[in-house]
């Protein structure tokens, strides 16, 4: 391996730090594992992108190394087209994240062993994993948009509402968006993150629901909501996969995320990582639990 | 000479700074290294080393495809290294981070260095020059003349009147909150924050000075900016500026201090000194087409630092 390695002896875990990748345009990632022991179950973490990818970067940190220091191997990647990694914005659409993601899921496995592998994706970072996941691989959902459309317009509202504070009454329309896109001059670009037409018609056109497949597999959703009940937005994607059959856990978070704009406060600070990392933890060593028992005949 | 280096060039590395690891990217250069490497550092807030459009990876792969060295890196407390950061403060801009980035190229074969810093990354390469010797200049963008300082207390505390606080404190789920430890001392220091803005405008409307280490004589630029930048151009290190034109308030208090002390320091400094504007905004979040520019402004001017010598 032609990169870096770091053992945090305080937290029991290691960091290797490389870039991977068959093709000549390489994947920037990070993995991160328990220092002592063999990891229970590995986790590919599908990032966000444009400017969630930055405003979760910390916070995605601090997530994944708490859940090396739970025992899982954490297999973090930059999207081609994004961050470290090779390739251009030009690149980057949904085929190509999914494509990164199992590359990163292959990379995990051959450095790490044969463990179990979920994948975690954040946010938009849902729809890559969800593809990826299919048809037997556990998933977890944070905050997953329930569709390419309301992404989208999530996102315009926050570019206009960043335009607003800053005394500019540019508004960004979905349609205007689209139109921009379509010339093939234009720069377009969201709170300053280019995009192109091709992520935008391989995400805009499409739902969560229609990516995840038909095959029921074991799936945890962290999102908003109050007194243990989900948002609207996040009960209708549990029940919508509860009626495909798939086995659905919920974990109801109160905080808003802050996933367009970057925040000032300590990410250490909020609780959201270390909580994060010790439910998904806790989610996937009853997953690897039932499998071991399921193999073995045992139903209990 | 490709146009531009890719990962091929590059190695992921974790180096020392104090107590913490710090997380970086080394590019290497492509054909005939020149031994000088360029250290790049972004601004205030939590981010990470390449950040959005590949703006740090893009720079640090142009200059390495002209012969240099490139480190791009997380300072503590942000991207991929260790250690935590409470406040993004002009008065205390990681320069030990980029000093300790400096240490660790000597060990890639690095012996001068160019350093490029964005707004409050511009303050810590700024400083971090004016302590090593070794370094022959500094490209600042968006540079800030003042002292500024990023907090999430501030910003709340800003945000509000006292009376939206007091009604707030009053409340019940306020009040059940105060069980943490955590958000206890968030709560406190919000509280505080605006107690002290708060004492604050009658003292400004008094005429009473704050104590701060700007003075009306500089035009209201920091000594915190002004002495390390006299200092290392003294010592006949290249400083380059680069303001967005639509960076109104920005490139405003840049040009109210040159009417003060930074003027004469910068007419000191002669040909060393060399300020541009790029078309766009760069000073919060920078439009892509100014960041290209950016880009290739960078790559001019290390090659022709490096070739003046």
């Amino acid at each position: 391996m032609t990169g870096a390695r770091r053992v945090d002896h305080s937290a029991g875990i290691v960091e290797e730090a490389e870039f991977f990748g068959a093709g000549v345009a390489r994947i920037f990632g990070i993995r991160y594992k328990p220092a002592s022991t063999a990891p229970l179950a590995g986790v590919v973490m599908c990032d966000p992108i444009l400017a969630q990818f930055r405003a979760h970067y910390r916070i995605g940190t601090l997530t994944a190394r708490a859940m090396a220091a739970r025992g899982l191997v954490v297999q973090r990647f930059h999207y081609r087209g994004m961050g470290n990694s090779d390739g251009d914005i030009s690149d980057l659409d949904l085929a190509s994240m999914t494509q990164d993601a199992e590359e990163a899921a292959a990379r995990l496995v051959d450095q790490a062993g044969p463990v179990p592998v979920a994948y975690l994706g954040v946010n938009v970072g849902a729809y890559p994993a969800a593809v990826a996941s299919r048809p037997d691989k556990p998933l977890i959902l944070d905050s997953p948009p329930p569709n390419g459309r309301q992404y989208f317009r999530n996102a315009l509202r926050a570019h206009s509402v960043y335009k607003l504070r800053h005394d500019s009454s540019e508004m960004l329309t979905a349609d205007a968006l689209l139109q921009e896109l379509r010339q093939r001059s234009a720069d377009v670009s969201l709170l300053g993150c280019r995009i192109s037409l091709g992520l935008y018609e391989s995400l805009a056109g499409t739902s969560l629901i229609e990516e995840i497949g038909d095959s029921p597999r074991p799936t945890l959703l962290l999102a908003l909501g109050q007194s243990g009940v989900l948002r609207p937005e996040g009960e209708r994607t549990r029940a919508e996969l509860v009626e495909k059959g798939f086995p659905v856990e919920i974990e109801i978070r109160e905080k808003v995320d802050p996933f367009w704009y970057v925040e000032n406060s300590a990410p250490e600070d909020q609780p959201d990582a270390a909580e994060t990392a010790t439910r998904i933890a806790d989610w996937l060593e009853r997953q690897v639990a039932g499998v071991m028992a399921g193999s073995t005949g045992d139903d209990a | 000479m490709p146009e531009v280096a890719t990962s091929r060039q590059e190695i992921p590395v974790f180096f020392s700074a104090g107590k913490e690891t710090l997380f970086g990217v080394v590019t290497e250069p492509v054909g005939e290294p020149r031994g000088i490497g360029v250290i790049l550092l972004y601004g205030g807030g939590y981010t990470m080393s390449s950040y959005y459009n590949q703006y740090w990876t893009r720079m640090a792969r142009k200059v390495s495809a002209l012969g240099f060295h490139a480190l791009r890196f997380d300072h503590h407390g942000n991207g991929d290294s260790t250690g935590r950061v409470d406040a993004f403060d002009h008065r205390a801009p990681f320069a030990d981070d980029v000093v300790s980035a400096m240490s660790f190229m000597e060990t890639q074969g690095v012996s001068r260095f160019l350093l490029v810093g964005d707004c409050l990354g511009g303050r810590g390469t700024l400083v971090a020059a004016s302590r090593v010797d070794a370094a022959d200049g500094v490209f600042m963008i968006s540079a800030m003349v003042r002292d500024g300082r990023m907090e999430k207390a501030e910003d709340w505390a800003q945000k509000y009147g006292i009376g939206h606080y007091v009604r707030r404190a009053l409340r019940w789920k306020t009040i059940r909150k105060l069980a943490s430890r955590d958000l206890r001392r968030a709560y406190l220091k919000v509280g505080s924050t605006k107690l002290k803005q708060v004492a604050a405008k009658p003292a400004r409307a008094l005429g009473r000075r704050q104590p701060t280490a700007m003075t009306q004589d500089n035009g209201g630029a920091s000594n915190r900016f002004l002495e390390p930048l006299e200092g290392i151009l003294k010592r006949g290190a290249h400083v380059h500026f680069v303001y967005g034109d639509e960076d109104e308030e920005r490139t405003g208090e840049f040009e109210t201090a040159r009417g003060a002390r930074l003027g004469q320091i910068l007419r000191d400094g002669g040909s060393l000194v060399e300020i541009t504007t790029v078309a766009g905004t760069i000073a919060d979040i920078q439009d892509p087409p100014a960041q290209d520019a950016i880009i290739d402004e960078v790559a001019d001017w290390v090659t022709r630092v490096a070739t003046a010598g």
